[in-house]
């Protein structure tokens, strides 16, 4: 089914260029190289539109990840780029300060209650975020040391030191 | 911890250990490729003994994809069951001791058609327990998950969500329910 455009999430690919500026001169300090390319994203709440990605290679060419933006409509989240490597891929979430929260409020009668529970701690900047464990869900921001170990995790490419 | 949350959690185990599971062997076929194509001891007899590294990336990519689909479909299964259970109890709590032959009526029919009911009324119903944010959610997730088990590429995609969300948000919604 072609969906005719709505309106392209801004704030999302402008996040996303804010994150592969940053990324781009860490990989080239470790002499990676960076190529660009695009994705069609398709979502309900924007339609079709075209989100950058980019590839890392190393210097003899090989590939060793991609960032793929996922979309924008992402519950819990303002965004989702995956870092896919050769063997394994890891989920980056775009999140304001203080991550996903979620406000219960409890009505007993004539008294109500209000909770706002984080689903993780240590979020305290907006940006962008990878959740270490799939057991524990501590969340970290993503940077360049950061993306160095994820790098590794992901293709086994070793570039820390 | 609930029956309900503890179902979720062994969803989520499951699909934890699938995903390492999945990636251990992604790991071999790619380092057996690049050892000049050694055979491994790990994939003997395995379907992956024969796999090209690019039939297998395509293979374990859509396993992954499948898994975490599962994962979602089976947590929203649980959660749905639980939601329908608590219901069943409040009606129960409406019968008036000893019940008339009208109220064991009404009584019946309504926990005979909770099942039936649209699931986004059933949500609605769990407000003044949760709050509209978290119902708000939870519907947002059995859009997705309409979405998943149809999976038509052609479509646009709803609100996404991952596994390990789904886990978060339906576990505090299923505690909440169950302890009122």
């Amino acid at each position: 089914m072609i969906t005719a455009i709505k309106q392209e999430p801004k704030e999302f690919l402008k996040s996303i260029q804010a994150l592969f500026n940053e990324i781009e001169p860490w990989a080239i300090a470790k002499n990676l190289l960076i190529k660009h390319d695009y994705v069609t994203l398709n979502e309900e709440k924007y339609g079709i539109y075209e989100a950058e990605t980019i590839q890392v290679f190393t210097i003899t060419n090989d590939k060793i990840a991609e960032l793929l933006p996922v979309g924008a409509s992402i519950i819990g989240a303002k965004g989702r780029v995956d870092l896919i490597g050769t063997i394994d891929s890891v989920v980056l979430v775009d999140w304001d300060k203080g991550g996903p929260s979620f406000e219960t409020t409890v009505t007993n009668g004539a008294e109500t209650q209000k909770h706002i529970k984080p689903l993780y701690r240590d979020v305290n900047e907006p940006g962008w975020y990878w959740v270490e464990s799939r057991k524990l869900s501590r969340a970290h921001k993503l940077d360049e040391q950061l993306f160095y170990d994820l790098l590794l995790a992901v293709s086994d490419y070793d570039c820390r030191s | 911890m609930t029956a309900a949350v503890e179902a979720i959690e062994r969803v989520n185990k499951t699909w934890i250990l699938t995903q390492e599971a999945l990636s251990i062997v992604r790991r071999e076929i790619y380092s057996q490729n690049k050892q000049a194509k050694i055979a491994s001891c790990i994939l003997t007899s395995t379907v992956f003994e024969e796999h090209s590294l690019n039939q297998a990336e395509i293979d374990i990519t859509e396993c992954k994809q499948a898994a975490e689909d599962y994962a979602i479909l089976s947590m929203w299964a649980i959660f749905e069951r639980h939601l329908i259970i608590r219901l069943e109890y409040e009606c129960e709590k409406m019968q008036v001791i000893p019940p008339t032959a009208f109220n064991q009526r009404v009584f019946e029919k309504m926990t005979s058609t909770i099942e039936y009911w649209r699931i986004d009324d059933a949500i609605d119903l769990i407000k003044p327990l949760v709050g509209g944010d978290l119902a708000g959610q939870a519907k947002s997730i059995k859009k997705y998950r309409d979405w998943v088990a149809h999976r038509n590429p052609r479509k646009p995609t709803p609100a996404k969500i991952d596994p390990q969300t789904t886990r978060e948000i339906l576990k505090i919604i299923a505690a909440a329910i169950d302890n009122k």
